[in-house]
């Protein structure tokens, strides 16, 4: 299929996608009931022109698309990395309707940054946005962090065969049960399960802050599913310096921690496996490369002198420190701070936070705890091999939920992702540095957009280049698929041209 | 004669330097608190740091009452004189605002929060300016002394937008077409087979 | 067939009371190993502060 794709495999394709596109259109339903109840009639217009849009769409592919087929896995990567693009444009019609955007490209930006739980954005005047809008921007993120695939799967795909190619290509490998649509279902009880929970005590804590009531209550919600979806997305211009609180810093913390966390963590912890919480490389990994970077950050706030007390390095550098590390993306400091009030090391401490990232099988982007731990490991391993005699034989090995024995192939394919970011991060730099931007800043804006963060130290802006705009909808996309989808899809259209069109199957 | 002179020179000499070493003396009230935009302050925080000044904009978001004290946003962009929902020009950022810390009875003068309903009454704040408040975790806020409303907010209107709800008729006018064609289409294949 | 089916019924109310038991203690442990990360780092904050000193 890869030589020469059939037209049967553009129809397999493309119902995918249009499935895809009709979970997105079912979703909005949600912010369109908050717009009706928030009586705010324009927003619920724009809802139900997307929607629309959605169920149009989806009806066009089932007609011209009908195949007999089953999906195959790289079907399933193809539909991953095309449908998060088709999710993006139809996803973007309320954004763009809303008035909030200058331009499609900056609609599509958000949407991207909303999917992939980024959490920059270029949405104008957030401080006067509809409570539909903001429902929408927050739900992004909740349902993209699951996956909108996995959601596909959930209510689309159950009973077919096809399931299972899409969700792995989703770039969470982890097989939590043997069924893939029971996985899809337990993914999506522990998200609701924590989402009851966070949100309630996001909204006492806020309630106990001064907040009123309602407003109280759909922050709450918003501020749960920004966190623990690691998006980083929140209902004011200020994010979470908003609110003034060390109550509501320490939920949230607690939340996007969590919610960084592998899901397969989740359910083994859940369901009895209460070891493998210290035992897991991740958690490991995450615990030492945070506990370094707080070194790094409080030498550097020590030598800037500007935040003095315990409390002041917890609220402005731990909390903004392990956001980038999960790379979540709230913050309690204007994004001009990180430049101007961080000092020198303490901004590249956040900066390399955010390169090593999460976990895998989460929400989070960077190179992930996982890749950390078994790079660790295998110089480890050289090192005793070059210290051991020859005949002697020289394994090391990570737990993960089971022990993985390191083998090359594995060191080899976790090199080349870490490699690849590497590289998507160096190309934002290096772009943002020939447009002007001082080399840390466009530092800190380039991994952030590539680890799928969303902090920025001020570059991010509606009015940023264009190039660097589109590039960074690249980077955010491509770190969120961990470059796999994304060169089959390239291969994919690489061999539609050589082919020179589509070849009949006999 | 020569010594007649010398207290003419030295007069205004004398007068020059008092003036360079204590401005205060002659600039009085002005000096006190300086008007200034969020962004000049956010952008020049180590110069602001400790100062008196004077910033005056909308109230948006919430009031955060804390016992005596309570929490205001006040936003000084080009969206608090005219937002994106009154149909303001883009201004190529989202919102530029601060978060002021007053008496709670000073705020208590404000009635109108700005959001997508309403435009949030217009106030001037005056205090100190603080780069990492160390009352309030390193915060960069505003201690305020005085609030004043100068306009009273309003409700911001949002005519009925027809042209969407023709969009949305015209899509569901589609929708159906197609969905009669799937239909036909499904009883068409089930029939071969 | 009825005795089997209401002796099977105590069981499954007991093992859902115990299932979702388990989920709650699974986010105790987790908030609780959040927990103990902040105070390692705030420890290190502490100690870091001390030395600079």
């Amino acid at each position: 299929m890869i030589l020469r794709p059939t037209r049967e495999d553009v129809k397999l394709i493309g119902r995918g996608i249009g499935r895809v596109i009709l979970g997105v259109g079912l979703i909005m339903a949600i912010p369109l009931v908050v717009s009706i109840l928030s009586t705010e009639w324009s927003t619920v217009l724009d809802f139900l022109v997307g929607i629309s849009a959605c169920v149009a769409f989806w009806l066009v592919m089932e007609i011209t698309c009908h195949v007999k087929r089953d999906l195959t896995w790289f079907h399933g990567l193809i539909v991953a990395s095309g449908g998060w693009l088709a999710a993006m444009l139809f996803g973007a019609v309320p954004h763009f309707l809303s008035g909030h955007f200058k331009s499609y490209l900056d609609s599509c930006f958000d949407l991207m940054s909303g999917y992939t739980t980024t959490g920059l954005f270029l949405l104008q005047d957030l401080d006067h946005a509809s409570h539909g809008l903001n429902m929408w921007r927050h739900l992004l993120t909740y349902a993209g962090g699951q996956g909108i695939i996995v959601i596909a799967l959930t209510f689309l795909f159950a009973g077919t065969a096809g399931a299972l190619k899409i969700y792995v290509s989703e770039g969470k490998e982890e097989k939590l049960l043997p069924n893939v649509v029971r996985t899809a279902r337990a993914i999506w009880m522990i998200s609701l399960t924590y989402l009851m929970v966070g949100s309630l005590f996001i909204w006492i804590s806020l309630l106990r802050e001064g907040m009123p009531v309602v407003r109280g209550l759909l922050h709450s919600v918003w501020l749960f599913m920004g966190a623990w979806s690691t998006g980083g997305f929140a209902p004011q211009s200020l994010n979470l310096l908003y609110y003034h609180s060390f109550w509501v810093e320490l939920v949230t913390l607690i939340v996007f921690v969590i919610g960084s966390f592998n899901f397969a963590l989740h359910y083994a912890v859940w369901t009895g496996n209460r070891r493998e919480i210290y035992r897991n490389i991740e958690v490991k990994s995450f615990t030492t490369t945070i506990l370094l970077g707080t070194v790094m950050l409080s030498i550097g706030f020590g030598k800037f002198g500007l935040f003095t007390n315990l409390g002041e390095f917890f609220r402005k550098g731990f909390y903004n420190l392990a956001s980038g590390h999960t790379t979540t993306g709230n913050s309690t400091v204007y994004s001009v701070s990180f430049y101007r009030e961080f000092g020198f090391i303490a901004m590249w401490a956040v900066i390399l936070a955010m390169a090593i990232g999460a976990s895998a099988c989460s929400t989070g982007g960077g190179f992930k705890g996982l890749r950390m731990g078994i790079i660790f490991k295998y110089l480890r391993g050289e090192v005793r091999r070059l210290a051991s005699p020859e005949s002697a034989v020289v394994s090391e090995k990570v737990h993960h939920i089971q022990d993985i024995w390191l083998d090359d192939p594995l060191v080899k394919g976790t090199m080349f992702i870490v490699i690849c970011y590497v590289v998507i991060y160096s190309l934002g730099a290096m772009l943002g540095i020939l447009y002007g931007y001082s080399p840390s800043v466009a530092f800190f804006d380039a991994v952030s957009a590539g680890s799928n963060t969303g902090l920025s130290a001020g570059l991010t802006s509606p009015l940023m280049p264009t190039l660097l705009k589109v590039y960074y909808i690249f980077e955010m996309w491509a770190g969120r698929l961990e470059f796999i989808s994304i060169i089959a899809l390239f291969s994919f259209g690489g061999a539609l041209l050589r082919g020179r069109g589509v070849r009949r199957k006999r | 004669m020569r010594g007649t002179r010398r207290p003419h020179i030295a007069l205004p000499l004398i007068a020059a330097l008092v003036l360079a070493a204590f401005p205060t003396m002659f600039c009085g009230a002005a000096r006190a608190a300086e008007e200034v935009t969020t962004q000049e302050l956010v952008e020049n925080m180590e110069r602001y740091d400790g100062r008196e000044v004077t910033i005056t904009g909308e109230a948006v978001g919430d009031i955060m009452v804390r016992d005596d004290y309570a929490w205001i946003t006040v936003n000084d962009d080009a969206y608090s004189i005219k937002s994106i929902e009154e149909g303001g020009d883009f201004a190529g950022l989202s919102n530029y605002g601060i978060g002021v810390w007053a008496p709670r009875r000073e705020l208590e003068k404000i009635h109108v929060l700005g959001g997508y309903k309403n435009k949030g009454d217009w106030v001037r704040v005056t205090g100190t300016f603080n780069r990492a408040c160390h009352e309030h975790g390193g915060d960069t806020d505003i201690h305020a002394e005085s609030v004043v409303v100068l306009k009273a907010g309003y409700p911001i209107s949002h005519p009925f937008q027809y042209w969407k709800l023709l969009v949305v008729i015209i899509l569901a006018g589609i929708i159906v077409v197609l969905w009669v064609v799937r239909r036909k289409k499904i009883r068409r294949a089930l029939r071969k087979a | 067939m009825s005795s089997k089916e209401t002796d099977r019924e105590p069981v499954r109310e007991e093992s859902r009371w115990r299932r979702w038991g388990g989920y709650a203690l699974g986010i105790v442990i987790e908030s609780a190993a959040v927990g103990a990360i902040s105070l390692a780092a705030l420890f290190l904050m502490y100690l870091i502060k001390l030395i600079a000193k």
